[in-house]
């Protein structure tokens, strides 16, 4: 019986090590390395006008990209940072969620890393305020 | 003759009980082995230094907020960096959630890669930050200097 007892202590210690560490971070990283890339080529051929159509691409981009689920949250924003038109990784640490800025200067996309959900998901595009 | 090389039932059941008292040993050390591996490691990395670095940070807050309301001298800020700094064996969270109180606090920049926390407070004429890092569990870096340089 007490044998049983330890077995069990063993595989509970040995199991769920495993089940908390499982996750998708490898896919995630490997759609955001894409996103990223077409965001690089967006943001550097895409010069748009000021009208709320021309961001429309920017909306799409997001939408076909966004979200991703349950990834670690440090490999995803290193990706994110490799971007030519990468800007900043602000910290909100009530909420728990970091923002991930791009920009040429003319348009501005971002997404949010929900650290809680191990989510991250589109924050929109915008024009920049110069 | 050969009575001597029979075994007899009760030496062969102490041989058993025997065998399994061993294996009842080698499976206990097992278990504290596992405890040790899992448990312990555990509980060194959660032993911190957190409610007195919130206490800390909360108190360099007020002073701080008190400082850039009546002073815009940037050895008064030294100054006070200097008796509060460095944070060690802090929690990440808590800490930064005590700085966000500042009515000076302009934001946090996050650096995945080094995995540092930048803590921006700024009035019209004076900006102080500090860095916090994660995997370091300790602050480094605190400046002061005047507004837009």
């Amino acid at each position: 019986m007490r044998g049983v007892g330890a077995a069990a202590v063993l595989l509970v210690s040995v199991v769920q090590l495993p089940i908390a560490r499982a996750d998708d971070t490898a896919a995630c990283v490997a759609k955001m390395s894409e996103y990223v890339a077409e965001l690089d080529r967006l943001l550097a051929t895409e010069i748009p006008w000021y009208g709320s159509h021309k961001i429309g691409p920017y909306n799409k981009l997001n939408r076909k990209h966004f979200p991703f689920a349950d990834c670690d949250g440090d490999p995803l924003l290193i990706e994110a940072s490799k971007s030519r038109f990468f800007r900043r990784i602000g910290y909100n640490p009530r909420a728990k969620y970091y923002v991930v800025s791009f920009s040429n200067e003319d348009v501005r996309i971002s997404f949010v890393y929900d650290v809680n959900e191990r989510r991250a998901k589109s924050n929109g595009a915008g024009w920049t305020d110069k | 003759m050969c009575d001597r090389y029979i075994r007899r039932p009760s030496s062969l059941l102490w041989e058993r009980s025997s065998l399994r008292k061993k294996m009842l040993d080698v499976m206990r050390l097992t278990v504290v082995a596992a405890f040790c591996w899992f448990v312990i490691p555990t509980t060194r990395v959660l032993a911190d230094n957190t409610a007195t670095c919130v206490a800390r940070m909360s108190s360099y807050v007020i002073e701080l907020d008190e400082l850039f309301s009546f002073s815009t001298w940037i050895e008064a800020f030294d100054k006070l960096n200097s008796r509060y700094f460095p944070f060690m064996d802090c929690d990440t969270d808590p800490l930064l959630v005590e700085t966000t109180k500042s009515r000076f606090f302009r934001g946090i920049t996050y650096y995945p890669r080094s995995r540092r926390y930048v803590v921006g407070f700024a009035s019209k004429v004076i900006e102080v930050g500090f860095t916090y890092r994660a995997d370091q569990r300790r602050s480094e870096n605190h400046n002061v200097a005047q507004a837009g340089q």
